[in-house]
């Protein structure tokens, strides 16, 4: 395939850029204006902000930057071989034409968006050193072959949807110690016991400073919009950083009530800073999200990934299997324990209804939508399912639902 | 609480009462639910597997013999280690055994020197989980040979003859007599090379794997029997388990089942130790609880296994 035919228009590409900066500047101006806005919320609109300033992300990060779609591939191992690892899953509106040509009309909008910012020159994803990409979503699979015209090295990780049988797990640790491989290829370096500790070590410590902040959400102290903004900032790879200023803001809100007394468990599709359209109008329908299962946020650093050995071995074969077992993605097909796991945290949060919100084109979450609504409803709980994309038009007759849910769940 | 850290102060406590004890008077009869060796001199306890042996040897009428007082004092002996087994069951295999603390520490060293476990499929864990019953089983039956079909006395307290622990607790009372190959006759020559080759095999396969006797323990076999009318219980909340098989990979028997687990609250199965180390690695709050009677023993929490990530450093 001639290449120059694919490639982006430079007019086009300015005109991008454009607009992905406002779009960035209008979200943060936006929540800088906010009553609850704290000073301390500054690193995580700050450093959200370089995805659209991709040069000064680099300059600030001056390390190889690792871009990747999925928490599946466990960050401890690219920041162990001194790569800055960084979630390219993007939900910028303004780009998404740019992709809409070489996708299907009804393609996920994650990936239009993380197609299009690596169809730019000069995005991050471009300037990126390499690129690894779990198998999760069909869409997914196919994104290789779609970054075929972008070059650059890209690492393709086979996921198991079984993961409760003895090949699906052995399966995924083949993929981890593959993926170690071509880290260690890529960065001239050989990995070491002692940094890969230490990397288990800086991220237990953002696990725990997750914990803690999911905690105060659940508590009422810290608004769910925010805490979502500060999730999705662990994306952008500073991990020491982030704990930091979570700790922060944690010790700043600590017995400060702050959130409606309403609370709904938010399930289904990633929702990604700067499109905060469902959080957002979930707070102007007057309710608190107390928990949710995104994997860009309570999600995105879950669980423990404990070992016994000091050896290298152990300590990937936990990397591997808590990024692999303990994750609930429904593009499982063994996924049983998941709504469990919802109802109990429901129930140990106080929490009445569920809304799972679907991106148009996101089909795993779209297909479990139904057992999920019979299985909350013979529960007890209240169910709304919202079917969405990251435009803004809906907006109205979605929040109208959401007042109308809002009233029931009270 | 750091489980980890009360149970290698337990192991080490019950190590020393349980060798030297003796030579400061302790008596705790021979019906100890462990490996508290008798060939240790000076051993404040003995393991009941001996007594288990012993009790059948001789009785050409079991049930009749029974009322002798050589069967009055075999069932005392086995009263006295069904109460033990019934109080404490698995936390004497996980807690208390001076054999299952001696393998902890090779497993230690291993785990020092940064040497991975050796890993088994779950086909290999499941064949060889019969092979403690088999051992019970020929213990059991052989010195019914002994008193029945005249198979020689050599072969009396088979076991003993043949255990890992026979040649190794005695070291740790100076004594190396036990590591050595009894040449009398054909029978105690095989039975004492036997004893040695197997030791090896034990030892080295421990330092590869934890609790690699405990794989093949007969004794464990037989403490598992009374697991369902015992104080120590074990328990899941299958709605609060995410799946993420921690449990599984710090099991030191690698017991898939308390993960795999969907339906029974109750998971203690005859391989587990009671060591407490899955519900201490477990992330989800109270999903694994041990308890005793009515009071709970541990639990899992978040707190205390994110604890156990971010401080090994300084362990």
């Amino acid at each position: 395939m001639n290449n120059s035919l694919l490639k982006v228009p430079e007019a086009k590409q300015q005109v991008v850029r454009r607009k992905t900066r406002q779009e960035y500047a209008a979200q943060t101006a936006l929540l800088k204006r906010r009553g609850d806005y704290l000073p301390q919320y500054d690193y995580f609109l700050d450093i959200l902000s370089l995805r659209a300033e991709p040069e000064k992300f680099r300059s600030k990060i001056n390390r190889p930057i690792a871009v990747l779609n999925c928490l599946q591939a466990p960050l401890e191992i690219f920041d162990a071989l001194g790569f800055v690892p960084y979630r390219f899953c993007s939900s910028t509106v303004s780009g998404q034409d740019v992709a809409s040509s070489r996708l299907p009309a009804l393609a996920c909008p994650v990936i239009k968006s993380a197609l299009s910012s690596f169809l730019l020159e000069d995005s991050i994803e471009s300037l990126a050193d390499l690129t690894v990409i779990a198998g999760t979503c069909d869409w997914m699979v196919r994104f290789p072959e779609l970054l075929e015209e972008h070059g650059g090295k890209i690492h393709f990780m086979e996921l198991p949807h079984m993961k409760e049988s003895e090949r699906g797990r052995k399966r995924w640790i083949e993929e981890i110690f593959f993926l170690e491989e071509f880290l260690e290829k890529e960065s001239g370096k050989r990995m070491s016991r002692r940094n890969l500790r230490l990397s288990l070590e800086k991220y237990a410590a953002a696990r725990l400073a997750l914990r803690n902040l999911l905690e105060a959400r659940a508590r009422r102290e810290i608004p769910a919009l925010w805490c979502m903004i500060m999730t999705n900032a662990l994306m952008m790879g500073d991990v020491e950083g982030w704990t930091r200023s979570v700790n922060e803001v944690i010790r700043e809100q600590s017995g400060k009530l702050s959130c409606p007394e309403a609370s709904v468990f938010l399930a289904g599709s990633p929702v990604m800073f700067p499109n905060l359209k469902i959080p957002q109008l979930l707070e102007d329908a007057g309710i608190h999200v107390a928990a949710d299962e995104l994997c860009t946020s309570e999600r995105i650093l879950a669980g423990v990934p404990l070992y016994e050995d000091d050896s290298e071995f152990a300590m990937l074969k936990a990397l591997a299997e808590q990024s692999h077992l303990g994750c609930s993605c429904p593009t499982y097909a063994d996924n049983e324990r998941r709504l469990d796991n919802i109802m109990a945290t429901m129930r140990d949060r106080n929490i009445s209804g569920l809304v799972l919100h679907i991106l148009k084109g996101c089909h795993p979450y779209d297909l479990c939508s139904f057992k999920m609504e019979q299985v909350l409803r013979e529960n007890g709980f209240h169910f709304l399912r919202i079917e969405t994309d990251q435009s803004r038009e809906d907006s109205k007759s979605l929040l109208l639902r959401l007042e109308a849910f809002s009233a029931v769940i009270q | 609480m750091n489980i980890t850290n009360l149970r290698a102060a337990f192991q080490l406590l019950f190590f020393v009462i349980l060798i030297y004890g003796g030579r400061a008077g302790l008596r705790l009869g021979h019906f100890l639910p462990c490996f508290s060796c008798p060939y240790v001199s000076g051993c404040a306890g003995q393991c009941y597997l001996m007594a288990l042996q012993n009790s059948f040897w001789g009785m050409e009428m079991p049930l009749a013999a029974i009322f002798t007082s050589r069967g009055l004092e075999a069932l005392l002996v086995f009263t006295g280690f069904l109460l033990l087994t019934l109080l404490l069951g698995k936390i004497w295999c996980g807690w208390i055994c001076p054999f299952g603390t001696l393998q902890d520490c090779i497993a230690a060293v291993r785990r020092k020197l940064g040497i991975r476990e050796s890993q088994w499929s779950w086909v290999q864990t499941d064949r060889l989980k019969p092979v403690k019953y088999v051992f019970l089983a020929l213990l059991l039956v052989i010195p019914l040979f002994i008193a029945h079909t005249g198979l020689h006395d050599d072969f009396t307290l088979p076991f003993c003859q043949i255990c890992p622990a026979k040649p190794v607790l005695p070291l740790f009372a100076g004594n190396t007599g036990y590591f050595s190959v009894d040449t009398t006759n054909t029978i105690t020559t095989f039975m004492t090379s036997l004893s040695m080759v197997l030791t090896a095999l034990f030892l080295v396969g421990m330092f590869f794997k934890d609790r690699f006797f405990c794989v093949f323990c007969p004794l464990l076999a037989l403490i598992s029997i009374f697991d369902k009318f015992g104080l120590v219980r074990f328990s899941k909340n299958i709605k609060t388990c995410n799946g993420c098989a921690n449990c599984q990979r710090i099991c030191p028997v690698d017991i898939r089942s308390v993960h795999m687990e969907t339906l029974q609250q109750n998971v203690m199965s005859p391989e587990c130790l009671a060591c407490m180390k899955c519900a201490e690695a477990c992330p989800t709050d109270g999903t694994l609880s041990f308890q005793w009677f009515k009071w709970t023993l541990f639990t899992s929490s978040f707190a205390g296994a994110i604890r156990k990530l971010a401080g090994r450093r300084s362990r």
